[in-house]
């Protein structure tokens, strides 16, 4: 495994960090129409397989995007009713503090221990790390 | 706990094969990826000598929807210790008996690829938390916007999209890109990275690959075949490789819809429920079964060209030859976030493998006379009938799968409520 390794990787992302901007869940509220004419105007990064919509009582729906606050600006001035909503990045690097640091399974000396119940495993004695 | 990084995913894969020798085995993935990680895949299963069927999970495409891989290394742990302690498994209110998790072990390899794109994954977990793609700089001139390739846009299903879909198709942003500052860049050739070349070796040396889940998030969906148009089982010309409907894929409700047969259909979809009773008995968190052309719960279509089932489904179309795999991607977690804390992760990761146990028991072949006629007409068509004419005759666009369909729509209906009313008593 060569992961220990971050080679030139690390240093080409501390750079980049100072380049790419925060995103934003920002929340566009429209009819389906609309909201497709906006996917259809602007590439938005809109999830993992496809967007996200709320339906609205009003016929509407809430389609969450992940913008920079200039693509945020852009879609307001198109005309479409934004809510910049949470700083996303922001909530990512906190999360950053919940990723292990090191190698808690030493190489693969030491193996991960499953979250799953297993009814009986104290009877039977078993310890599998 | 915490969140697996990278290094620790490939320890914990290490780990596990070392620990349980003779149920498990290291696989050392052959290519690197741009930042010279190499990656591996565990395979659960007891003995090698007779191929079994196998199921193939893999994880972290997406490199900010980081709970993947936690959960594959999760699942595998589980199923590991659980059949070695000779236990069953709960998750939550949803529990499995030491016989069924033996049955998995004993009668499917289980392979389990964790983390697909380490490089990406670092990246996010480093630096720019919210990063989607690999790292491969070729396409990016140098700009920093540009970098990556999106792993889950470069498999070979229909990957030249602007020559396979109607133009209208790209409306709903989520087909593919020809921008390498796009995050749904394809890349510049199908299966360029490594990443997704990686996947494909997987199903080389595994050619008893019958079933696949790509995990991702999030959404809270469970999704199936075909992400390119809407699924129809009447008219087999209608298909991916049938270049006459290039320009006219992507659109509901026109004239091209993307030939699926109708037991295969039956089929996603019953395993897919399967699944989400699973989940939803852990804690009650409800995932829907869609097609995944279509948005759960709203009207609109979003296709995708060269996503990793529609790829792995793909290939017996291509390639009668090959096994049909029954195919899915998993949007894990109901609220809309990538990031949700680790203690929402743990219960995030028992509700999915609770979900991949029940797909598992689901792959495991049933020995019932079913079953043994089952592997009887295998053995027919694999062993004589395939070798001896060739796959225009008997493949999935070929004169027998027709005569096939019309069979089962006058036989079917009569002899499934025959069927029903037997097991009823």
């Amino acid at each position: 495994m060569n992961d220990q390794t971050d080679s030139g990787g690390s240093n080409q992302s501390q750079r980049n960090q100072d380049i790419l901007p925060d995103l934003y869940a920002a929340l566009i509220t429209d009819n389906h129409e609309n909201l497709k004419r906006l996917l259809q105007t602007f590439e938005l990064d809109v999830g993992c397989r496809h967007p996200h919509l709320e339906p609205n009582p009003d016929r509407t729906a809430t389609l969450t995007v992940y913008a920079t606050e200039e693509r945020i600006r852009e879609i307001q001035a198109a005309g479409y009713k934004i809510e910049r909503g949470e700083n996303v990045s922001a909530l990512g690097r906190e999360r950053q503090k919940e990723v292990g640091e090191g190698d808690r399974f030493k190489g693969g000396r030491v193996a991960p221990r499953g979250l799953g119940e297993k009814p009986g495993r104290n009877l039977k004695g078993g310890s599998t790390s | 706990m915490t969140f697996l990084n990278v290094v620790e995913i490939e320890s914990a894969v290490i780990g596990l094969a070392g620990t349980y020798p003779s149920i498990s085995q290291l696989i050392t993935l052959p290519f690197f990826t741009v930042e010279g990680r190499q990656s591996h895949a565990l395979r659960i299963g007891t003995g090698n000598a007779c191929p079994k069927t196998a199921v193939l999970f893999i994880s972290g495409a997406h490199a900010r929807e980081w709970g993947g891989p936690d959960i594959c290394i999760n699942f595998a742990t589980d199923l590991l210790e659980a059949y070695s302690l000779g236990t069953g498994l709960v998750y939550g209110g949803t529990s499995y008996t030491a016989g069924e998790i033996k049955s998995i072990v004993e009668r499917l390899d289980v392979i389990v690829f964790p983390d697909i794109n380490p490089d990406g994954r670092q990246y996010s977990q480093k630096t720019y938390s919210m990063w989607r793609k690999n790292r491969n700089p070729a396409s990016s001139g140098g700009q920093a916007s540009k970098i990556g390739v999106d792993p889950n846009r470069n498999y070979d299903f229909l990957w030249d999209f602007n020559t396979a879909f109607a133009p209208g198709a790209q409306a709903g942003g989520t087909l593919a890109s020809t921008d390498p500052a796009s995050d749904i860049f394809h890349g510049t050739a199908p299966f360029s990275e490594a990443e997704t070349q990686n996947v494909r070796w997987l199903f080389e040396q595994y050619p008893q690959i019958s079933w696949f889940i790509d995990i991702h998030s999030y959404g809270g969906d469970i999704l199936h075949s075909w992400g390119d148009d809407t699924n129809q089982s009447t008219t087999t010309d209608k298909n991916f490789t049938n270049a006459a409907w290039n320009g006219q894929r992507g659109l509901p409700g026109d004239a091209y819809g993307e030939y699926i047969g109708a037991c295969d259909l039956a089929k996603f979809a019953s395993v897919g429920n399967a699944m989400s009773a699973a989940i939803a008995g852990v804690a009650g968190q409800n995932y829907a079964v869609a097609q995944s052309f279509f948005l759960p719960s709203w009207g609109s279509t979003y296709p995708t060209s060269g996503a990793s089932d529609d790829w792995a489904f793909s290939r017996y179309f291509t390639d009668p030859t090959k096994r049909k795999v029954g195919s899915y991607t998993i949007e894990f977690n109901l609220v809309k976030t990538f990031f949700p804390s680790w203690t929402e992760m743990q219960a995030i990761i028992l509700d999915v493998d609770a979900g991949l146990v029940r797909f598992c028991l689901r792959a495991v072949p049933k020995f019932s006379i079913a079953s043994w006629w089952c592997l009887l007409k295998k053995w027919i068509y694999e062993a004589i009938w395939h070798k001896v004419l060739p796959p225009e005759l008997w493949g999935p666009y070929g004169p027998w799968e027709r005569i096939k369909r019309i069979v089962e729509s006058i036989f079917l209906p009569i002899v499934r409520p025959i069927i029903r009313n037997f097991r009823e008593r």
